[in-house]
C-alpha cells in the first residue's frame, strides 16, 4: 500500500479563451489531459479521457490492461463525437507481487516527471515531431524549445497512436514526487525552474499552484496544468491502494494571485 | 532429354528413372516410389537413396547408380542384377538368400540387367521412353552411352551405323539386346531405330570421363577389351511378374520380361534439366499419367520419334490425368515432391516452369505462437507427437496461430510463484521504462540486505515456445544451473533458453526454479 497526497493547478494561460486541459486527481488515478481542436472539440475529448478514467475506476483491478481499454474506449468516444483529440499523461498505483508501484503512461506531449532525492527526472518521452528529431539526433534538447514546430505531436486519443500507451513501472518509494503536466507548463518553465519551485514547496497544491503561476507569468500561451502527487508512505502489502490513501489537497487548492481555472472535481459520489 | 531416356514396358513394379539413379521397387510401393523421385531426380549419392529405400521397407528392391566410371548395383530380395562388361561377360547379382541386400560395384561394366537375363534374339525390344519419372513397369532398360558411336557395338547396342540414334533413345527400337549379340553390332543396327540429330547431341556429354579407367579392385567385372565399351553403359531392370508385353516389337522379349526401360545416362546437369522441364512436375509424379502417355508411342513402336514422345506426353496427361488412386483426391501431387522433407537441396532451374515457392506462414502477433491442437484443444509445439498436457496422439495437420499457452512459472526462494503468461523481471527494486502497454512485465522485488541483487536484475520471458532468461546488465550477475551441466554464470545483458528444473541463482540467497505449468 502506499499513501499518497496530492495538489493540483490548472490555468487557461494568456491567450487561450478557454482551458482545454483537463485533469483527475482521483487515486490511484492521476492524469493530465491536453485538448486539441477547434470550437470545442478540445475541451470536449480532454474531458472524455478524464471522463472515461473516472467512470471506470473500480471496475476491476487498476493494472496496464485497464489503462489502455481506458483511453481505447474514450478514443472511440472522441472519435464518434466531436472529433479532435486529448493527449494524456498518468501515473496508476500498481502492485506487482504486493509491492506498489507507479504505472505512468502517456500518449502525446504531456509529460510526467519524478522528483527524487532533490533531483527531477522526466519519466515520459513526448509523442512529437520535435522527439523524434531529437532521437534521430538532429535536434539537441535545448534547441527542441524553441523549435518552431514543437507543437506538432504525433499520437493522442482519438486521433493516432492510441491503442497502446507507452508505459513505465517506478517502484513507489517513500519521498519521492511525481509531477504530471501539460506542455503549458513543461513548454514556459526548463527543468532547473521546475525543480526549484517543487523542491520549494512542501505542501503538493502549493507547488502545483507555484507551477502554473510560473508558467503563466513565463508566457502563459498555452494553458496550463498540473498534478503533483506526494508519496508519503509505503508498506509491503496487498490491500487496494486507493482505500488507504491519505487525501490531501485536490479539492481544496489555494487560490492564486492571478486567475485559476478550479481543478475539476475528483470526490466520488 | 534424350539422354536421360529410359525405356520400359508396363508392369507391376514401381519404377524411379532418374539420371543417374535407377530405383524398382517391388510390390504395392507408390508411395514410396513418389518420396524416392525428388533424391532419384537430383542424382542423390546411392548411399541417400538406398537409405530412402530401406526406410519404407519395401520386400525387394533394386537400386542402380552409375557414377563417373562406375555402376553401383543394390540389390534385396529376388530380382537379380545382370551386369554386363565391356567385353560382354555378364555377372548376376541377386539379393536372394541374403538377409540385407547386395551390393556390387562394375568400374567396366557397359550392361547392367536386374531380373532374368535376356536370350539372346530379343536385342530389339519395342520399349517406351522415361526421360525421367515414376512409372509402374515390368522391365526396364537404361542405356549409357559416351563417345559419338563406339559405345553401341561394345554393348551390344544399336548398330555401328545408327550408333547416334541409339544412344540418346535406346527405347525407342529398343536395344535390348542379349549379351551374346552384344559384339554384333548389326543386330541392332538391322533394326529400325530412328535416326534424328538431336538426338545425338548428349552423347557427348554422356560419359563424364571417358579416359578414366577404374581400377577393377578384384571386382569379377571383365577388363574392357573394347574401347568402345567403357563408353556405354546400359542398365536393364527387369521386374520379374505376369504382364502382358505391352509392346510387340519386331525384337520380342523373353518371356520372363515384362517390360524393358532403356534410358541414356546422362552425366550432365544441363542434360538433366532440359528432361525435367520437359515433363510437368505433377505428370512426372503420376504413375498412371506416364503409362498412359506411353500408349500413342508404342504404337508408333519403331518408327515414333522419341523426341517427341516426352513432350507429347507431356500436355496430353496434363489434361487427363486424374490423381492416382492411391493419393487421397484433392491432395496436391506438388506437395510430394516440393515439401523438401528430406532436405535436398536443388538448383532453381530444376524447378518445373511456373513452381512458385510456398508461402511461408507470417509471424504471429505478439504474444501468439504456432501451435498443433490436440484432439482435446491443447496446444502444442507444431508437430509435436503427443499432447504435452493429455499425451493424445496429435493428428498430423497445418500448425494454427493461437495464444502462447503458459509455458510455466517461476518460484522463488521467498516463496512467491510467478506465471510466464509475461515477462517477469525481477530484482530488488525493479524498474521498466517505456515499453508499450501490451508487452508490460511483471516486477517481482526480492530483498538483498547486502545489495547484491541489482534493481533489475534478470528477466524471464517466453520466446516462441522457449523460456528464456536474460540478465539485464546485473552488478553481481546471475548463475544459472542445469542438473546434468556446470553452472553458467551470465554475462551482463547475456540470454539463455532455460529448462523446467533449472536453477537461477542472483546472489543474497536469493534464487528461482523454473517450473512446468502443469
Amino acid at each position: 500500500m502506499m499513501q499518497v497526497a496530492w495538489g493540483t493547478a490548472t490555468d487557461r494561460g494568456r491567450y487561450r479563451r478557454t482551458n482545454e486541459d483537463a485533469l483527475l486527481a482521483e487515486p490511484p488515478v492521476f492524469l493530465v489531459s491536453d485538448g486539441m481542436g477547434g470550437h470545442a472539440a478540445g475541451e470536449v475529448a480532454a474531458a472524455i479521457v478524464v471522463d472515461e478514467f473516472r467512470s471506470r475506476a473500480g471496475e476491476v483491478e487498476v493494472e496496464a490492461d485497464w489503462v489502455t481499454r481506458c483511453i481505447i474506449s474514450a478514443g472511440r468516444r472522441i472519435r464518434d463525437g466531436v472529433r479532435g483529440g486529448a493527449t494524456v499523461v498518468g501515473a496508476a498505483v500498481v502492485t506487482h507481487s504486493g509491492e506498489p508501484y507507479w504505472l505512468a503512461f502517456n500518449i502525446g506531449d504531456s509529460r510526467v516527471y519524478r522528483l527524487a532525492e532533490g533531483e527531477l527526472t522526466q519519466i515520459s518521452v513526448d509523442h512529437s515531431y520535435v522527439q523524434e528529431l531529437v532521437d534521430a539526433g538532429e535536434l539537441s534538447v535545448a534547441d527542441s524549445r524553441h523549435h518552431p514546430q514543437r507543437n506538432v505531436i504525433t499520437r493522442a486519443v482519438g486521433l493516432a497512436g492510441d491503442g497502446d500507451p507507452d508505459c513505465w513501472l517506478i517502484p513507489g518509494r517513500e519521498g519521492d514526487r511525481l509531477l504530471l503536466c501539460s506542455d503549458g507548463v513543461s513548454g514556459e518553465l526548463d527543468d532547473a525552474a521546475m525543480a526549484t519551485l517543487l523542491s520549494e514547496h512542501v505542501h503538493p497544491q502549493r507547488a502545483a499552484d507555484a507551477l502554473i503561476r510560473a508558467a503563466v507569468s513565463a508566457g502563459g500561451r498555452d494553458n496550463a496544468t498540473a498534478v503533483v502527487v506526494d508519496v508519503l508512505a509505503v508498506a509491503a502489502g496487498t490491500d487496494p491502494v486507493a482505500t488507504t490513501v491519505r487525501r490531501s489537497g485536490g479539492a481544496t487548492n489555494g487560490v492564486p494571485d492571478i486567475e485559476l481555472t478550479r481543478p475539476r472535481r475528483v470526490d466520488r459520489a | 532429354m534424350s539422354s536421360t531416356a529410359v525405356g520400359y514396358l508396363p508392369g507391376d513394379a514401381w519404377l524411379v528413372a532418374g539420371s543417374s539413379v535407377l530405383v524398382s521397387l517391388a510390390g504395392p510401393a507408390q508411395e514410396s516410389a513418389l518420396a524416392l523421385w525428388p533424391l532419384v531426380r537430383d542424382g542423390a549419392p546411392a548411399a541417400d537413396v538406398v537409405a530412402a529405400v530401406t526406410a519404407s521397407r519395401p520386400a525387394a528392391w533394386v537400386v542402380v547408380s552409375v557414377e563417373p566410371g562406375l555402376a553401383r548395383v543394390l540389390v534385396r530380395g529376388e530380382p537379380g542384377v545382370t551386369v554386363v562388361g565391356a567385353d560382354g561377360t555378364r555377372e548376376v547379382v541377386t539379393g536372394s538368400g541374403l538377409i540385407t541386400w547386395a551390393e556390387r560395384v562394375f568400374p567396366h561394366a557397359v550392361e547392367v540387367e536386374i531380373g532374368e537375363p535376356l536370350v539372346s534374339g530379343d536385342a530389339a525390344v519395342a520399349l517406351l521412353p522415361v526421360p525421367a519419372g515414376v512409372v509402374r513397369a515390368g522391365f526396364a532398360r537404361w542405356s549409357l552411352a559416351a563417345g559419338a558411336e563406339p559405345a553401341r557395338p561394345a554393348a551390344g547396342a544399336p548398330a555401328p551405323g545408327a550408333p547416334e540414334t541409339a544412344a540418346p533413345d535406346p527405347m525407342e527400337p529398343p536395344p535390348a539386346t542379349p549379351a551374346s549379340e552384344r559384339g554384333d553390332p548389326t543386330t541392332a543396327g538391322a533394326h529400325p531405330i530412328p535416326t534424328r540429330e538431336h538426338a545425338v547431341e548428349p552423347e557427348p556429354d554422356i560419359r563424364p570421363e571417358p579416359d578414366v579407367e577404374l581400377e577393377p579392385e578384384g571386382e569379377p567385372a571383365p577388363e574392357p577389351d573394347d574401347t568402345a565399351g567403357d563408353d556405354a553403359v546400359t542398365v536393364i531392370a527387369m521386374v520379374p511378374r505376369h504382364a502382358a508385353p505391352a509392346v510387340s516389337g519386331p525384337p520380342t522379349l523373353t518371356p520372363e520380361a515384362e517390360s524393358v526401360v532403356s534410358a541414356v545416362l546422362p552425366e550432365q546437369g544441363a542434360h538433366r534439366a532440359d528432361v525435367t522441364q520437359s515433363v510437368p512436375l505433377d505428370e512426372e509424379l503420376d504413375p498412371r499419367g506416364a503409362d498412359r502417355a506411353v500408349g500413342p508411342t508404342i504404337g508408333a513402336s519403331g518408327d515414333a520419334a522419341p523426341p517427341d514422345a516426352a513432350p507429347d506426353l507431356a500436355p496430353e496427361t496434363t489434361a487427363t490425368t486424374a490423381p492416382t488412386s492411391g493419393r487421397p483426391a484433392g491432395q496436391p501431387t506438388g506437395n510430394v515432391l516440393l515439401g523438401d522433407h528430406d532436405g535436398i537441396t536443388m538448383l532453381a532451374e530444376d524447378l518445373p516452369a511456373g513452381f512458385v515457392p510456398p508461402r511461408l506462414p507470417p509471424e504471429p502477433p505478439p504474444g501468439w505462437v504456432y501451435a498443433s491442437m490436440c484432439p482435446s484443444g491443447h496446444a502444442n509445439q507444431p508437430h509435436a507427437g503427443n499432447c504435452r498436457i493429455c499425451g493424445q496422439p496429435i493428428p498430423p495437420a497445418d500448425p494454427v496461430a493461437t495464444p502462447r499457452p503458459l509455458l510455466g512459472r517461476v518460484r522463488l526462494s521467498t516463496g512467491t510463484v510467478v506465471d510466464l503468461d509475461r515477462r517477469v523481471v525481477i530484482g530488488r527494486s525493479p524498474t521498466v521504462t517505456r515499453v508499450s502497454s501490451s508487452e508490460l512485465p511483471r516486477l517481482v522485488t526480492v530483498p538483498s540486505p547486502l545489495q547484491d541483487v541489482s534493481r533489475s536484475h534478470v528477466e524471464i520471458r517466453a520466446d516462441d515456445w522457449h523460456l528464456v532468461v536474460a540478465d539485464l546488465h546485473s552488478t553481481n550477475g546471475t548463475v544459472v544451473r542445469a542438473p546434468d551441466r556446470p553452472e553458467q554464470l551470465l554475462h551482463p545483458g547475456q540470454e539463455l533458453v532455460v529448462e523446467p528444473g533449472w536453477v537461477v541463482d542472483l546472489g543474497d540467497g536469493i534464487t528461482f526454479v523454473i517450473e512446468t505449468a502443469g
